[in-house]
């Protein structure tokens, strides 16, 4: 076995009720990733596997005001708080969430809830079985959960918050899992934060399941502290007449992987899982994405963007799959990449596999850096050379922020990409 | 679907009919005494015999590759025969000499040799099994100074050449089948264009493969000097078989400072009944290597048959402003499979590439685009445009896009486009209101979906190759 295996073995936590399901007959056999297999190629899995981290740093004594600040006003009265992987039932608040909903750990969960959430654990996510799932089903210690029931709308977006807060060079293995009921409607953020926290791994993993006619929309963020690691596991699986939003924007942090996994499991759903990764210095940002229509008459959408700078690197693999009789599947993908530096660095792979004749499947891949005819036009207009280039590139970055339902987040987003603008000015 | 049409697919393959020719064939299997005795057989130099030596020591030490999109049954390397050549009976000076049998294969496959001497501008030099037979145009070529003749006359006459250039592109230690095709190879087509000079006239080879259970091995090798230009064309065909022949060739093209090599291939190996039983393995390594500054190479190729197709042919686009260029249509019906696509290497600046791949499934077959459009740091201001399309006729059909894209300079504009799409129904409504009847119409979709392609290829090849598709897919759609 590994050293990195071992370490994140040695360092867990205790199960609570939901995690002790998790980690029942669970063991870590799968080897890990290599340069060498096809879906690690250009991940530089070696980052992260030839480290090893300890048992999570202790949360620090953190207030409300400390949460107000970096959380999304929106969400005030529906968040859901966790500080180095463990809840903290201070600091989170539930009061804006509609009867009926549950949200918080197991124990909060009425009985119907909990049988939701029971049935719907590890029945998306095992679409993934290597050696991360195996060590997140393993090592987790709690579970985030969200049911919404039958009919009922949530107005206030729920906050899901990983905050990692100090020490360094520990692992949390977070889980999350999310079950919108028939005819429900809910809007989540999903936040991975890192604060005075540095060289940490969270290895986490969520499941979103969208009853028939349900509404989810999702907002991932990826905003990790310095030299920290962070592999998602995102997936979803939609019901007939399912809409499923989401849009996952990662920032900051040293190593992110995001793999999206969707699946299209009734007719007539629609699909969005948008993405965009500003990535400078030496990070890496990459996106391995699979979304399977099982079904006919699926809508799926799929537009991911890279701002690539410094040393940075950006990864895309976006896989579409229309399985054979998923007639009349309308299929979009597109990635675009933004080169500002010479030692910037895109490697992408938009994938099709189609087994049914009757679908509209389209999709593209640009590399690219600013146009001189655009920066030149700006510039005529009297901009600074470096004020066109941010505003170029920030408009690059705001089709994909646009699709974002929520104002704070948007606005967050689009100051990070003037941010950065800025200094590649 | 109508009936009629039907038939039309099912329609068997036309070029299925074995020769009674006799052959001279060594024992099947693989080992050090084989390739020993086929280069023994062919009277090759000693370093041509190190050269197989060394690729097949290497060739033991690896193993198949198996990450293409394709399944199939391995081929037992032990059971095929890697040499059948026609029994020669003395040096042929001229077509008449050629056994009048073998002329007679060319002549049902509508390629005459001595009409095309006559009609057509076309220098062939026929691969049968793996010698060849006969070349024609020798001497128009040879007064312009272009050498065009068989690998094992190069190997006699050209040994300085050959050694030069063999190998420098796809190196024997390449993979699996290239490491093979280096150990084993049997014949072949030389061709080389000295400088300045541009290639009189379209020069063609023509391969099929006649013994059951051998392999064809060929190689060809072009090189074309500073400022040279030479167009080649390829056809392949061979009779049915139930049992599954391979074919691992190797091309490697070199073109030299402002040189430009223009590659044509029609592909209609056997592709194994309905069923799926029989047909051809096609595995083939094509590589070309834009060396000089402001050289270009272009690929053109459409393939109809094997019952398994796994080629890419690539461009590493070394001299500055070199441009590579790839056309494709890949067409399978039945329980084909092809995986094939390009891989575009830019290395020197200002490096163009062009991809446009069309692909058309039927019945029950998977056919594949994988392509790699790859840019070096040192690749300043590169360029490239890629666009795949895929056509599906059928609900049990599939259509697959792996388009790698690795970019390590800003500078680099890349574009991949993908689109899939099928014959509509009013697409055959408006054809059928204007008087145009469903195998036309469903033949002039087609060929507009390709046109791209084959407005690269020659002309008699553009013919040809219209001709294969309308044969091969008319009416598929109801």
């Amino acid at each position: 076995m590994s050293d990195l295996i071992q370490s994140l073995l040695d360092g867990r936590g205790d199960a609570d009720a939901l995690a002790s399901l998790l980690r029942d007959g669970t063991e870590v056999t799968a080897e890990l990733p290599t340069p060498k297999s096809e879906e690690w190629r250009f991940s530089a899995p070696k980052r992260l596997t030839n480290m090893t981290f300890g048992a999570a740093a202790a949360a620090a004594s953190l207030s409300a005001k400390d949460i107000d600040a970096i959380a999304p006003p929106e969400t005030r009265g529906a968040r859901l708080v966790f500080v180095n992987g463990q809840f903290d039932a201070e600091l989170s608040e539930t009061s804006a969430l509609p009867e009926g909903v549950g949200a918080g750990l197991s124990d909060s969960l009425d009985d119907a809830a909990l049988g939701a959430v029971k049935d719907g654990l590890g029945s998306v996510a095992s679409y993934y079985d290597d050696a991360f799932m195996q060590l997140n089903k393993a090592c987790a210690s709690q579970v985030a959960c969200l049911v919404v029931p039958r009919n009922v709308v949530v107005e206030t977006p729920v906050h899901v918050l990983y905050l990692s807060h100090g020490g360094q060079d520990w692992a949390t293995h977070p889980r999350t899992i999310v079950v919108a009921g028939p005819n429900s409607k809910v809007q989540i953020v999903e936040d991975y934060r890192g604060k005075e926290a540095s060289g940490y791994f969270n290895n986490a993993v969520t499941e979103v399941i969208v009853g028939d006619n349900a509404r989810v929309d999702h907002v991932r963020l990826q905003r990790e502290g310095e030299g920290a690691f962070n592999l998602l596991r995102a997936t979803a699986k939609l019901g007939r007449d399912a809409h499923y939003d989401s849009v996952t924007a990662t920032v900051d942090g040293d190593w992110n992987r995001v793999d999206l996994y969707a699946q299209n499991d009734g007719e007539n759903t629609f699909c969005r899982i948008d993405g965009l990764a500003m990535v400078d210095g030496d990070r890496l940002a990459d996106t391995h994405s699979v979304l399977d229509n099982t079904r006919p008459h699926c809508d799926s959408h799929q537009l991911h963007k890279c701002i690539v700078d410094g040393n940075g690197r950006a990864v895309f693999n976006g896989k579409i799959f229309v399985r054979q009789y998923a007639q009349k599947v309308d299929a979009y993908q597109l990635n675009r990449n933004l080169l500002l530096s010479p030692k910037a660095r895109v490697d992408t792979k938009p994938q099709l596999e189609i087994f049914a004749d009757d679908v509209k499947c389209s999709h593209g891949a640009t590399i690219g850096q600013l146009d001189n005819a655009q920066l030149f036009y700006l510039q005529s207009r009297g901009f600074t050379p470096a004020q066109a280039k941010g505003l170029l590139t920030y408009a690059f970055a705001a089709e994909v922020i646009d699709a974002i339902h929520i104002p704070s987040v948007v606005e967050e987003l689009e100051q990070e990409a003037s941010r950065r603008t800025r200094t590649a000015g | 679907m109508s009936s009629d049409i039907q038939n039309i697919i099912d329609r068997p393959y036309e070029y299925g009919f074995v020769s009674d020719i006799e052959s001279e064939q060594l024992p099947r299997g693989i080992n050090e005494d084989i390739v020993r005795a086929i280069s023994a057989l062919k009277e090759e130099p000693e370093w041509m015999l190190e050269f197989r030596l060394k690729a097949f020591r290497h060739w033991e030490t690896m193993t198949e590759p198996e990450w293409a999109n394709v399944t199939y049954e391995k081929p037992n390397f032990q059971d095929i025969i890697y040499y059948s050549a026609p029994k020669v009976k003395k040096k042929k000076e001229s077509l008449d000499e050629v056994d009048p049998a073998i002329l007679e294969v060319y002549e049902k496959l509508g390629i005459p040799l001595h009409e095309q001497k006559m009609l057509q501008n076309v220098a062939v030099d026929a691969v049968f099994d793996s010698v060849s037979v006969a070349t024609t145009f020798k001497k128009k070529l040879k007064d312009a100074g272009v050498i065009f003749c068989s690998f094992t006359e190069a190997i006699r006459d050209y040994p300085e050449l050959v050694q030069k250039y063999l190998g420098s592109v796809v190196p024997h230690t390449d993979n699996f089948y290239a490491a093979l095709n280096s150990a084993v190879f049997s014949d072949g087509s030389f061709v080389f264009v000295p400088k300045g000079v541009k290639s009189p006239m379209e020069l063609s080879t023509y391969f099929r493969i006649n013994t059951q259970d051998a392999g064809q091995f060929e190689r060809t090798l072009i090189v074309c000097e500073e400022g040279a230009y030479v167009s080649y064309l390829e056809g392949c065909t061979a009779p049915q078989f139930d049992t599954n022949q391979l074919h691992a060739a190797v091309v490697e093209l070199v073109a030299l400072d402002d040189a430009e090599i223009k590659y044509s291939t029609v592909q209609n190996w056997y592709a194994g009944d309905e069923n799926g039983k029989g047909g051809i393995f096609n595995f083939v390594t094509k590589r070309g290597l834009c060396e000089g500054r402001n050289s270009k190479i272009s690929w053109t190729q459409v393939e109809t048959g094997s019952a398994v197709t796994w080629k890419y042919p690539s461009c590493i686009l070394k001299g500055d402003n070199s441009i590579g260029e790839f056309y494709s249509v890949a067409l399978t019906n039945n329980k084909q499979q092809a995986d094939t696509g390009t891989k575009m290497v830019h290395i020197g600046k200002n490096t163009r590439s062009t991809i446009i791949s069309k692909g058309i499934s039927a019945g029950d077959s998977q056919n594949s685009y994988r392509g790699q459009v790859k840019i070096n740091r040192s690749a300043e201001g590169a360029r490239n445009y890629s666009e795949c399309d895929s056509m599906l006729i059928g609900e049990t059909c599939g259509a697959h896009t792996f388009p790698y894209i690795e970019v390590n300079n800003p500078t680099a504009q890349v574009e991949h486009e993908a689109t899939t799409s099928r014959i509509g129904a009013d697409q055959i409504f408006y054809f059928l209101q204007r008087g145009i009847d469903e195998e036309d119409a469903i033949s002039m979709i087609i060929n507009g979906f390709c046109k791209d392609v084959f407005r690269e290829l020659p002309m008699e090849f553009a013919v040809e190759a219209q001709k294969l598709l309308g044969i091969k897919l008319e009416g598929s759609v109801g």
